[in-house]
């Protein structure tokens, strides 16, 4: 077993992004790949980065709130 | 800094820089370089990573607007991806870890994180007078 192969996770951090942890790929809707060069990626859950999907920071400005 | 046309010497520019620019710097390097700090060097992180990707998108996009090259653009492009991921680690894996496994440090923390914000405020207030009244912020062009 590949001591560097760990299952994905994901983490949804309170009032902020999902945290994608792990080996995977990320998909446009038209099945294109989406590039990215880091082991762990921040998925915008606000609908307000200039970077969709990824974070940008843009939810504290716009004072995003999660229910946790 | 070299696509920049700026001069990438360790230390070129330090004699230019006022002293509340050196004070962030410093205030810092005494937070990680002193065990008791700990808890202010961490909140300090937290506070930093919390604020750099907005800045760092403006940056970017003011560099585009002077025409700066893709180099010197890249960097802080990098960096609004990247922090929006270190703001999360570095608030609430560090810091609240940190803060939970030891509630003593909580006040350092808090010190940490405000001095980062009260301390960069100030660098940044002196640079936005020195450009509104349409001078440098730099010491030795101040003078000339």
């Amino acid at each position: 077993m590949s001591a560097d192969h760990e299952p994905a996770t994901i983490t949804p951090y309170p009032d902020g992004p999902l945290l994608v942890r792990g080996d995977v790929e990320l998909h446009a809707a038209d099945g294109t790949p989406i590039p990215s060069h880091r082991r762990t990626v921040a998925l915008c859950r606000c609908g307000l980065s200039t970077l969709k999907p990824f974070c940008d920071g843009t939810h504290k400005p716009a004072g995003f709130r999660t229910e946790d | 800094m070299r696509a920049a046309g700026l001069d990438d010497t360790y230390g070129a520019y330090v004699d230019d820089l006022p002293a509340v620019t050196l004070a962030s710097l410093n205030m810092m390097s005494m937070f990680g370089l002193n065990r008791r700090l700990v808890g202010s060097i961490v909140g300090h992180l937290a506070a930093y990573e919390m604020t750099s990707s907005i800045p760092c998108r403006l940056y970017a996009d003011g560099l585009r607007r002077l025409d700066f090259p893709t180099d010197v653009t890249a960097y802080f492009d990098e960096h609004v991806e990247a922090d929006a991921v270190h703001e999360q680690i570095a608030a609430r894996d560090l810091a609240g870890s940190l803060a939970e496994d030891h509630p003593e440090l909580l006040p350092d923390i808090m010190f940490g994180a405000a001095s980062c914000l009260t301390v960069d405020g100030w660098g940044g207030a002196h640079i936005l007078e020195a450009w509104s009244a349409d001078s440098s912020s730099l010491r030795t062009r101040a003078s000339s």
